[in-house]
């Protein structure tokens, strides 16, 4: 791929302004109005959304986006399904799925790629692809122009990180802490000190996610990194049945307090 | 076992060291090249096999390895007279509780 892609071009616009990213977390299929969530999302000051597409076994996250897989794959939610809603959508800023490795290697890497460009999405997070089996994936990724999105954990060496920020897309998504995803009653100081190791290594943007749940926190580690992905207290908006104004509320006041502090 | 989107399958044993829905790459590999072949038993027979061990030798063999031992009773009569080498992985004292249950 050469140049910028869609993602990374959307949060050097918000960072070039001086602002920090918001990336809020949707998970495909929950409930009737996910798409209307989305789109009222987009409208709520989110640079780009994350859409989770459901897997049986999603090892990264907590208990609100397990239930909220649970309850969606309880509903139908097939891969082809979710990209076949997010076909349909224009919401204006770009889009990137999360899902499992397997949901794209069962599909067939190119496959998975080519229906991810096809949908309109921007950007892709596999979160159980270790970056030394990311080769064909992003290889196909490239060629279908998907932004791979690595990660980077408290417990990666030194040495690892700019092997990742190097083969990352979009931007490099600095994990929180040592867990799953879900609301923390307090910022991690792990999340803090993730986000200032990737920035010294990579000019690529930084988000911080997992255990980022209140619009406090966002503000916190956005001032060790370039923003945040907010997903369990999104999802935990939508399993709650707010509706798409909800959680769009929701979404807004993390980029109220974002805009009033950067 | 997974169905056509990839999503995992429920999987089902009496021995929840075997209660899962995947196959390691190395048994992959040493089927696929045919250096070692995979037999299946009932859970009946481990049930069997489990009582067979503990009444006969007093070891108790846990759930897993009694899968083996269930095949052996099986084929005891083709194994007549030849060395056979049962990897006893571990011990039942873990399955007892479930055993109790099953056998009540």
């Amino acid at each position: 791929m050469t140049g910028l892609g869609p993602v990374e071009t959307a949060l050097r616009a918000r960072l070039d302004g001086g602002g920090r990213c918001l990336v809020p977390y949707i998970t495909g299929g929950l409930g009737e109005d996910w798409t209307s969530t989305i789109q009222e999302v987009a409208s709520a000051g989110a640079d780009v959304i994350e859409v989770g597409i459901p897997f049986s076994d999603p090892v990264m996250d907590g208990p609100t986006i397990q239930d909220a897989n649970d309850r969606a794959l309880g509903a139908g939610a097939t891969p082809p399904g979710i990209l076949g809603s997010l076909r349909g959508l224009d919401v204006g800023l770009p889009l990137v799925v999360m899902t499992y490795y397997n949901i794209a290697f069962r599909m067939g890497l190119e496959r998975f790629a080519a229906a991810l460009a096809d949908s309109g999405v921007s950007g892709c997070i596999l979160p159980d692809l270790p970056l030394e089996e990311t080769g064909p994936w992003a290889e196909a990724a490239d060629a279908c122009g998907v932004e791979t999105i690595l990660l980077a954990a408290p417990t990666t060496p030194d040495e690892r990180l700019p092997l990742i920020c190097e083969r990352s897309r979009g931007f490099v998504y600095g994990v929180g802490l040592l867990g799953v995803t879900g609301v923390r009653t307090e910022l991690a100081s792990s999340a803090c000190t993730i986000a200032e190791r990737l920035k010294e290594v990579t000019d690529r943007p930084v988000l911080v996610g997992v255990g980022v749940g209140t619009p406090e926190q966002a503000v916190e580690v956005s001032g060790h990194g370039d923003g945040v992905v907010v997903g369990s207290a999104v999802v935990q908006r939508m399993l709650d049945g707010a509706g798409p104004d909800g959680v769009a509320a929701l979404v807004a006041g993390f980029r109220e307090a974002l805009d009033a502090e950067f | 076992m997974q169905d056509e989107f990839g999503q995992v399958l429920e999987a089902e044993s009496i021995s929840a060291g075997l209660d899962y829905p995947g196959v390691g790459p190395e048994h992959s590999h040493l089927a696929a090249t045919g250096r070692a072949r995979y037999e299946s038993v009932t859970d009946d027979e481990v049930v069997e096999a489990f009582q067979l061990l503990s009444r006969t030798e007093g070891i108790i063999p846990a759930l897993e390895p009694a899968h083996a031992l269930a095949w052996v009773s099986r084929e005891r009569e083709a194994l007549a007279g030849r060395t056979v080498l049962l990897n006893l992985s571990g011990r039942g004292d873990k399955d007892v509780g479930q055993m109790m249950e099953i056998l009540s």
